[in-house]
């Protein structure tokens, strides 16, 4: 009960599980920067009737106190006490028609300006976000640059290690991906709206590029992609090394796995997504080289400066 | 198509860019993005023209509409189910879509809805707006409730109604059209910053000219409102109802015109009472709240807002049920 009283930064996590990743990243960068405990806010997942995603950092080793989809954390009593206050209002007032659906979350009712950040409106990077934030912080946005949680890199790398089950055969395909030079060539897809600002997909150019700038710098490379559109993949890029694709998983709650892969990979070809992003950063090769798109991404500052940006 | 975004923009070079980038980074992609030009002459178009998006569509209108006469142009040329409205200087949170599209479409009884508020640009604050259907509509007496940046509505209802924004109540305009939806519809907010509301000093309705302008146009739909409880307002009964008016900055001497405003109040809930047009319990409370907030603003809370009238009335009510029961037990 008392702990909603407490010092805590809130992040609120929505989107896919790339943005997911960014979210957790500066919520965790702000609460070891002043010290005080994570709350994460889920609530957004509640009733996502268009696109299904769920919540997947459970399936991560994060560090979070309290995962809020309840207006009121780790107190049953309160949150029965709630909903049959709000049954016995519905009864006594048929025309009773509040907002019922969502928990009122204390923490929004309690913002107020100096401690309600969105992620800037054009989701630039803003330098000064971190050092200004109080110790009582609402956060709701992208962040999507590395720029926030650098100096908690290697935190990040322990807290993102997965817990849930990887299957024998992802885990031997991983070993064998590792034991070539293996080059991960991203390619995103968007059935919905291919045309979008920022979800555009790249030109076989693109990737033509970025593989023959790989190939200079490394020996015997051994391609693969990761895409859902084979026919695509197929028809485009072309290569004298070899080449394997990989189709990734269509289920949300399976993303983890491809993202197992993805990071077992030594040298990277990425989309701009967030999702192939993470699993670039969270390679622990330590001379990976990374080719990224310049555009297409939802922040100013996107790519770590050792990243090629082509 | 789901849900058709229109920003209306006159001369808006500055702030429409990030206005534009808010709601192609909502993390809802399924909509159509109507940017409505009126006749700008400064590099609007070409700031617009700068997205490569096929969802963004641009209309230029041949001449100056003005607010009201642009944002009816974005009701004609929409296709989605719902409409969203975004100002070329506000700008919307990256799930304002989503949240707002599904409490829409697992609530079916609620026609329009927005959110809270946070302004910037000048003083930061975050505006609380109310989330009680029966409670926004009685409000509605008094003033808006809802920020035009923040609502999305259902379609359905401006079409089979055939409502539009009405040219003769400019500043005003959005206040009447949600007024009118408030009759077809549950209304709300959902309870959470889903909007930013840019505040600077150049905007319309800060100039005491204008201010005044809007105020005589809002009047226009609250005398409207006060009809429909049968009520027709004197010269000084629209005299005390504006300065009953939240944020009306109208100098008020409250303890010289406290008499006044009780007996107006009174009359409004008694009026009320007849015709049933709100319902009772949260009528009184929008009638207390600005009651309460009056005598804030004017640093006496106590002594008055616990002596409303009309609660006078119920306690009466209580005292004399008890009275029949008491007989009746005595009797029996």
């Amino acid at each position: 009960m008392l702990k909603i009283f407490q010092n805590k930064v809130v992040i609120k996590i929505a989107g896919g599980l790339g943005n997911q990743l960014f979210q957790y990243a500066m919520g965790r960068a702000i609460s070891i920067e002043k010290n005080i405990p994570l709350w994460l806010d889920i609530s957004f997942f509640k009733n996502d009737s268009y696109y299904h995603r769920i919540y997947l950092l459970n399936q991560f080793h994060i560090k979070a106190e309290v995962v809020l989809i309840e207006a009121y954390p780790n107190n049953k009593y309160l949150n029965q006490f709630m909903k049959l206050k709000k049954k016995i209002d519905r009864y006594r007032d048929k025309k009773h028609r509040m907002f019922l659906d969502e928990p009122d979350f204390l923490d929004d009712s309690k913002a107020s300006m100096e401690n309600y950040f969105a992620g800037g409106p054009c989701h630039r990077f803003d330098a000064s976000l971190v050092s200004d934030i109080s110790s009582n912080v609402v956060l709701s946005g992208y962040w999507q640059s590395e720029k926030y949680f650098k100096p908690i890199r290697n935190i990040l790398f322990e807290d993102l290690t997965i817990t849930a089950n990887i299957p024998e055969n992802i885990q031997t395909f991983g070993s064998y991906i590792q034991s070539v030079n293996s080059v991960c060539i991203g390619i995103r897809q968007y059935s919905d709206f291919a045309a979008s600002a920022n979800h555009f997909k790249l030109t076989a150019e693109y990737y033509e590029k970025a593989m023959k700038l790989i190939s200079s710098k490394i020996e015997n490379p051994h391609f693969f992609i990761f895409t859902l559109e084979r026919q695509w993949a197929e028809e485009n890029i072309k290569s004298d090394f070899p080449i394997t694709l990989v189709t990734p998983n269509r289920l949300n709650e399976d993303a983890y796995l491809d993202l197992y892969l993805i990071s077992h990979c030594k040298h990277f070809i990425i989309a701009n997504s967030t999702y192939h992003w993470w699993g670039a950063y969270l390679s622990k090769n330590k001379e990976k080289i990374v080719i990224a798109p310049k555009q297409g991404w939802g922040n100013s500052e996107p790519l770590p400066h050792e990243w090629i940006k082509i | 198509m789901l849900v058709s975004v229109i920003i209306p923009v006159y001369n808006g070079e500055k702030y429409i860019g990030e206005a534009i980038e808010s709601i192609l980074n909502q993390t809802f992609r399924d909509f159509e993005l109507l940017i409505i030009n009126d006749c700008s002459t400064d590099k609007t178009v070409s700031v617009v023209n700068k997205y490569k998006d096929t969802r963004i569509k641009l209309i230029n209108n041949d001449k100056n509409l003005g607010l009201a006469g642009v944002r009816n142009v974005g009701i004609d040329n929409a296709q989605g189910k719902y409409i969203a409205w975004l100002d070329s200087d506000d700008i919307s949170l990256h799930t304002r879509l989503e949240k707002q599209i599904n409490f829409l479409e697992n609530n079916p009884s609620f026609g329009l809805c927005g959110t809270w508020v946070k302004t910037i640009g000048g003083t930061q604050q975050v505006w609380k707006c109310l989330t009680h259907s029966e409670l926004i509509k009685s409000t509605m007496l008094f003033n808006n409730c809802f920020a035009t940046s923040s609502v999305m509505l259902k379609k359905e209802i401006l079409t089979k109604n055939r409502y539009l924004f009405d040219l003769d109540y400019p500043t005003a305009e959005d206040y009447d059209l949600w007024e009118k939806i408030s009759h077809h519809c549950e209304v709300t907010n959902i309870p959470e910053v889903l909007t930013y509301y840019r505040v600077h000093t150049l905007q319309t309705t800060f100039s005491e000219e204008a201010r005044k302008k809007q105020r005589e146009f809002a009047w226009n739909v609250q005398k409207r409102i006060l009809q429909s409880l049968n009520i027709f307002p004197n010269e000084k009964e629209k005299e005390i109802h504006l300065k009953i008016v939240p944020q009306s900055n109208l100098e008020c001497d409250i303890h010289e015109e406290m008499p006044y405003i009780y007996e107006w109040l009174e009359k409004l809930y008694f009026k009320n009472g007849e015709c049933k047009q709100f319902t009772d319990r949260e009528f009184k409370k929008s009638l207390d709240n600005n009651l309460y907030s009056l005598c804030s603003a004017s640093k006496m809370v106590l002594p008055y807002c616990h002596r409303s009238p009309y609660r006078v009335i119920d306690v009466r009510f209580i005292y004399r049920l008890i009275k029949l029961i008491a007989k009746s037990l005595v009797k029996s």
